[in-house]
């Protein structure tokens, strides 16, 4: 059953519950409190389903008049105190600073007293009782839903959409009703229901207290104190069924709460469902055969019969990591697709077709296309981070032996780097030395670390610094002296300049540039020609997951290329012509802006 | 029409990318000028205020001082459908999250046939929230939306930095088709120095 | 942080301080003054008024201040605050501040553990839940929370009596110290076993919402670009744990539970109801009944200013030990 299927029976069957509470506590009003001295403190039996207390009467009744009296008190306090929430919360955000400062002191007030304490002095200033009770409840739940409140409507009122609304000429009535009512409505819904459990736990408190309705009325609360003194008689049952009622008609009205939650933001289980995905995990299904082979089964152990060649030309020599005949496509529920690996998620919505690609020793290889063209997906597969839906087939060899996704990434950090694109990889809580160095707090760690700082012209210094002390530039560099300190064997650098100036780029390709020839052997993913261009001694070019040409660096650079699709994208650059491209590859592509 | 910004000076506390802050001047007695069927380039690189000047020149803030003015009225305080449009960086952000994309288009009085043949826009995507569809695609929907027939000035701030060349090339080609056909202002924000020069007329430096 | 920095930062706290002690105040009087309650008929009986001459009750009317005006009273009590002096108590006739101090004396070590028993708990459970979702331990600890934060903690309270007192045995039913023993008596021991359930019950209830609040942070964190870019480096198990998702749940978790202290003060007034213990929280429940206004001032104020301490106590965890506040992120 669907998630919102269970929560609409939940919320039908919660609303058939009360409706039996509130018809059978009315009806069971007169029994709830006749007395029958003929009948006192019998056990539960057929005729007295709950038992009797001292005074003879039939629990059943009382607890069900009991639970129906909470009920009414609860939802008219929970209406109550929603209706305070939203005035005082809407008061707060939009009328001023001195209107706000008053609120968010009364708001302070209010919370600044343990709940219970402050219900009891209201109970107390209009004489206790269930209107006393009810009342304290009433005027004190609504600090909570009032913030939610008070905080959506800031954020709303910052937020782009809603300034760009006001130049598009809506009026500020359309505003308030498009966007405001819409964002806050569900908040408001769900806070007033959640409120009714909760209505429903004070009052019983407030009354067990001795602070709502007196002895005489067969309120929750009331029966459950009275029980107390006779527990040691042995009358268990005075206390376990009223009680055990009590908790789960609560319990009911939290599950109901939340199911409402699910069904009146379908808009926000959507935006988690989709964060969701991005979540690497170890469920999911698992592919085919073939795929489950090359993405690694943990379980079965891997061994050279398992890899009879098929046919498939052989990794060039001197490669280090080969895919060859590499194909990735997601199921079509997945279509969002799982980013498990890389940072910038681009690779969803990707697919790969027949891949075949090398990453030589002491060479850059760059590969360029447009967003979802496949570039970020390749990189992925490269570094073993492939989600678990993925249907994988083709081979990928390190070292010139076929090997599978879970030895890949097992590598990681190892042999295998990855520079993302985005710098919220850095831990803000974590000081850069140890981050570098991965917690490992020896010196010798410490003086790799250094090292590989000063290649990206760091100062060691800031080994005790925090990434946030750091400029954009700074953290890009830091990034890549991370890779540095892994071992700089094999570097997939996933788009080196996101929307940075050509100064700042160049120097980062200068660093690659020197990483490469230390030896490491780099994947270099890019939108951007020019970067392409600068250093690589390969280029790939990727159209909807196929690989359409491959040219050498120095032929790049000099032009020398006739593939029609790497003719339109180099000639459309604006460093290059800006020539428009034929119709036939004059398509908008998918992909992601960022 | 004349857009103009005279004399602003603007100052503001910026963040650096992993949460640090640090206060910076941005303009200081700045003067800034475009005409219908100009099309200007406004050069900088990253974080010297690009999109602080974006967002001066549409109207969204207000300078600390100077004025900034199309036809002599101020532009933060125009009523109704603002002349001046602005395309913002992240399409992810300028429209409303609970709002489907045929909605956030009525917000500017609907989409023409036209402009959906010319952007690619598909007949589907209108029923779609902005979670269900990719960034470029929500970018094609902000520039159709920055079109209505109203717009006199448009304002791109950086708004195809993250493109490869030939979706570069494709949307520039419309919105340069666009600005001629209808003599609109055009400002062109980015640090692609290369890119400024082929479609603006005339560049500032920042 | 800049000595003119932290000394402004307090100098705003303790004024806030002050304006809250005035406003709970007020608030609080106000709201004992409107009561219809007469402290007069509730603690000296109707028949007994009924039988006393014009003198006597004229006697009790100014012992309990009911002759005396609301306003006059409050800036009378107020007055007397300023200088330290939280009156008298009219129920036990013993300065109200050696009864708050008595009634913490009890109630403070109860309430202490269990806020730590639950803080470290709830941390664990929340840890542990959120970095398998979806399995069965999972499963168990989320059932768990929902049950019992669904339920009012009064009745837990019930029931572990029932459970553990009356049925098993182990623990006495109620009080703070067992019945009929002289005071200088009462063992080290004696005390323990009857602050058990007590704190047996607060720590219970107290769990889940750190629990789950934990475990929703946790979550959040393996899911982040920072989890990924440390799996993409190696990292995993416990050192992406312990490096990484240790830090980013634990500030907020103690933050959380630290301005949950109010709740707890709640629970607590629950809690030994059920139990008779005579703390703080039997004290201001009776002082409620029985009209004696002094004392349910001075609880109010006390209680009121603890809450504010425990915020405070948050607000400069958090400042402190979250590095992008430390240096330059900005304090105030």
């Amino acid at each position: 059953m669907t998630r919102t299927k269970r929560a609409k029976l939940l919320v039908s069957a919660t609303i058939a519950i009360i409706i039996l509470i509130l018809v059978f506590g009315t009806l069971s009003g007169e029994e709830a409190v006749a007395t029958d001295f003929g009948a006192k403190n019998l056990s539960p039996s057929a005729e007295h389903i709950f038992g009797t207390d001292w005074l003879g009467r039939d629990m059943l009744s009382r607890t069900l008049k009991g639970l129906s009296l909470s009920v009414v008190t609860g939802m008219a306090a929970s209406a109550v105190s929603a209706l305070m929430a939203l005035i005082i919360g809407v008061l707060g955000a939009s009328g001023g600073k001195r209107i706000d400062a008053v609120s968010g002191l009364l708001t302070d007030a209010c919370m600044g007293l343990p709940h219970i304490l402050l219900m009891l002095l209201i109970s107390l200033a209009l004489g206790g009782g269930t209107s006393g009770a009810a009342t304290a409840v009433a005027l004190t739940h609504w600090p909570g839903l009032s913030r939610v409140i008070r905080g959506e409507i800031l954020q709303l009122k910052e937020s782009p959409y809603i300034k760009i609304a006001s130049k598009l000429g809506s009026s500020p009535m359309n505003i308030f009703r498009k966007h405001y009512l819409v964002h806050l409505l569900p908040q408001l819904v769900t806070g007033t229901v959640l409120a009714f459990p909760h209505a429903v736990i004070h009052e019983s408190s407030l009354t067990f207290l001795g602070f709502g309705p007196g002895s005489g009325e067969p309120a929750i609360g009331v029966i459950l104190s009275e029980s107390m003194q006779y527990l040691m008689t042995g009358t268990w049952w005075l206390a376990l069924f009223p009680g055990v009622s009590l908790a789960a008609l609560t319990m009911l009205l939290f599950a109901a709460g939340n199911s409402a939650r699910i069904l009146l933001l379908p808009q926000e289980e959507a935006l988690a469902a989709g964060g969701n995905k991005r979540i690497k995990s170890g469920i999911g299904r698992r592919g085919t055969a073939e795929s489950r082979r090359l993405k690694g089964n943990r379980q079965s152990q891997i061994d050279d019969s398992d890899f009879a060649g098929n046919g498939e030309p052989e990794p060039a020599s001197g490669a280090v990591l080969s895919v060859r005949n590499l194909t990735v496509s997601f199921p079509k529920e997945d279509e969002a697709g799982i980013s498990a690996g890389f940072v910038n998620g681009e690779a969803s919505g990707e697919t790969l077709k027949g891949v075949d690609a090398d990453l030589r020793r002491g060479k850059i290889t760059a590969v360029i296309g447009a967003s979802g063209s496949g570039k970020s997906l390749l990189g992925e597969a490269m570094t073993g981070w492939i989600s678990e839906t993925a249907e994988v087939s083709g081979k990928i060899c390190l070292d010139g032996e076929e090997t599978t996704a879970d030895r890949l990434r097992a590598l990681s950090g190892k042999r295998i780097s990855v520079i993302p694109q985005r710098l919220s990889g850095l831990d803000p809580l974590r000081k850069i030395g140890k981050q570098i160095t991965r917690g490992d707090g020896s010196r010798k760690a410490f003086e790799r670390a250094k090292a590989a700082l000063a290649k990206v012209n760091l100062d060691e210094r800031l080994m005790e610094r925090y990434p946030f002390e750091l400029s954009g530039g700074m953290a890009r560099r830091l990034l890549i002296a991370m890779a540095i300190f892994d071992g700089a064997e094999i570097i997939i650098a996933d788009e080196p300049s996101p929307g940075i100036g050509k100064e700042e780029t160049d120097r980062i390709l200068t660093y690659f540039r020197a990483l490469a020839d230390d030896g490491a052997a780099m994947l270099l993913i890019t939108h951007e020609l020019s970067a392409a261009e600068k250093y690589a001694d390969e280029i790939l070019v990727m159209r909807s997951g196929k690989i359409t040409d491959r040219v050498s660096g120095d032929d790049f650079r000099a032009g020398r290329f006739d593939n029609p699709y790497t003719r339109a994208l180099y000639d459309a650059a604006p460093e290059n012509g800006f020539k428009m491209p034929e119709s036939e590859f004059a398509d908008f592509a998918r992909g992601e802006t960022l | 029409m004349i857009l103009k910004a005279e004399n602003i000076s603007f100052d503001y506390s910026t963040g650096y990318p992993c949460g640090g802050r640090v206060r910076r001047k941005i303009f200081d007695r700045f003067d800034f000028a475009v005409k219908s069927g100009e099309r200007v380039g406004v050069f900088a690189p990253s974080g010297r205020g690009k999109t602080t000047l974006c967002r001066l020149l549409a109207g969204y803030l207000k300078p600390a001082s100077g004025r900034i003015t199309l036809e002599g009225r101020d532009v933060s305080t125009l009523k109704g459908f603002s002349p001046v449009q602005l395309i913002w960086q992240n399409p992810e952000l300028a429209v409303d999250p609970y709002m489907k994309m045929k909605d956030v288009m009525a917000e500017a009085g609907g989409l023409t046939d036209g402009l959906k043949r010319s952007l690619q826009i598909d007949d589907e995507w209108l029923d779609r929230y902005p979670s269900e569809l990719s960034g470029g695609e929500l970018q094609r929907f902000c520039i159709a939306r920055a079109l209505a027939p109203e717009t006199r000035f448009l304002i791109c701030d950086e708004i195809t930095t993250m493109m490869d060349s030939i979706n570069k090339r494709l949307i520039w080609d419309f919105i340069l088709a666009e600005a001629e056909s209808r003599n609109l202002g055009l400002i062109a924000v980015s640090h692609e120095r290369a890119l400024l020069d082929k479609v603006c007329s005339r560049i500032v430096e920042l | 942080m800049s000595f003119k920095r932290f000394g402004v930062f307090t100098a705003k706290k303790l004024i806030r301080a002050a304006v809250l002690v005035v406003v709970v105040s007020t608030v609080a009087f106000a709201l004992s003054a409107l009561s219809p309650m007469d402290p007069l008929s509730t603690n000296v009986g109707a028949n007994a008024l009924g039988s006393m001459s014009a003198e006597q009750i004229e006697k009790l009317e100014s012992y309990w201040g009911t002759d005396t005006p609301a306003l006059e009273r409050y800036l009378n009590w107020a007055g007397d605050f300023i200088k330290g002096d939280m009156g008298t108590s009219l129920l036990y006739r013993m300065p109200v501040s050696e009864i708050i101090g008595e009634k913490l004396a009890a109630s403070l070590p109860v309430m202490i553990t269990a806020w730590v028993l639950s803080g470290i708990l709830g941390f664990a459970i929340g840890a542990f839940s959120g970095s398998r979702p979806g399995s069965l331990g999972d499963k168990i600890a989320r059932t768990y929370c929902v049950v019992i934060s669904g339920t009012p903690s009064f009745w837990i309270a019930i029931l572990a009596v029932m459970i553990f007192s009356i049925w098993l045995g182990i623990f006495p039913v109620s009080m703070s110290i067992p019945a009929g023993v002289l005071s200088d008596m009462v063992t080290f021991s004696d005390r323990l076993k009857h602050a058990v359930l007590p704190v047996l019950v607060l720590t219970l209830t107290g769990v889940a919402q750190v629990a789950m609040h934990t475990r929703e942070k946790v979550i959040e964190t393996y899911s982040s670009d920072m989890a990924r870019y440390a799996r993409m480096r190696g990292e995993s198990g416990r050192k992406l744990f312990f490096g990484h998702v240790l830090r980013h749940a634990l500030l907020p978790a103690v933050t959380l539970h630290m301005a949950s202290l109010g709740e707890l003060i709640g629970g607590t007034v629950l809690v030994e109801q059920v139990y008779s213990y005579p703390g703080l929280g039997q004290a201001a429940v009776n002082a409620g009944v029985g009209g004696d206004l002094p004392l349910l001032l001075g609880i109010t104020v006390v209680t009121a200013l603890m809450v504010f301490g425990a915020n405070l106590a948050a607000d400069i965890i958090y400042r402190v030990i979250d590095p992008r506040m430390r240096r330059g992120g900005g304090l105030i």
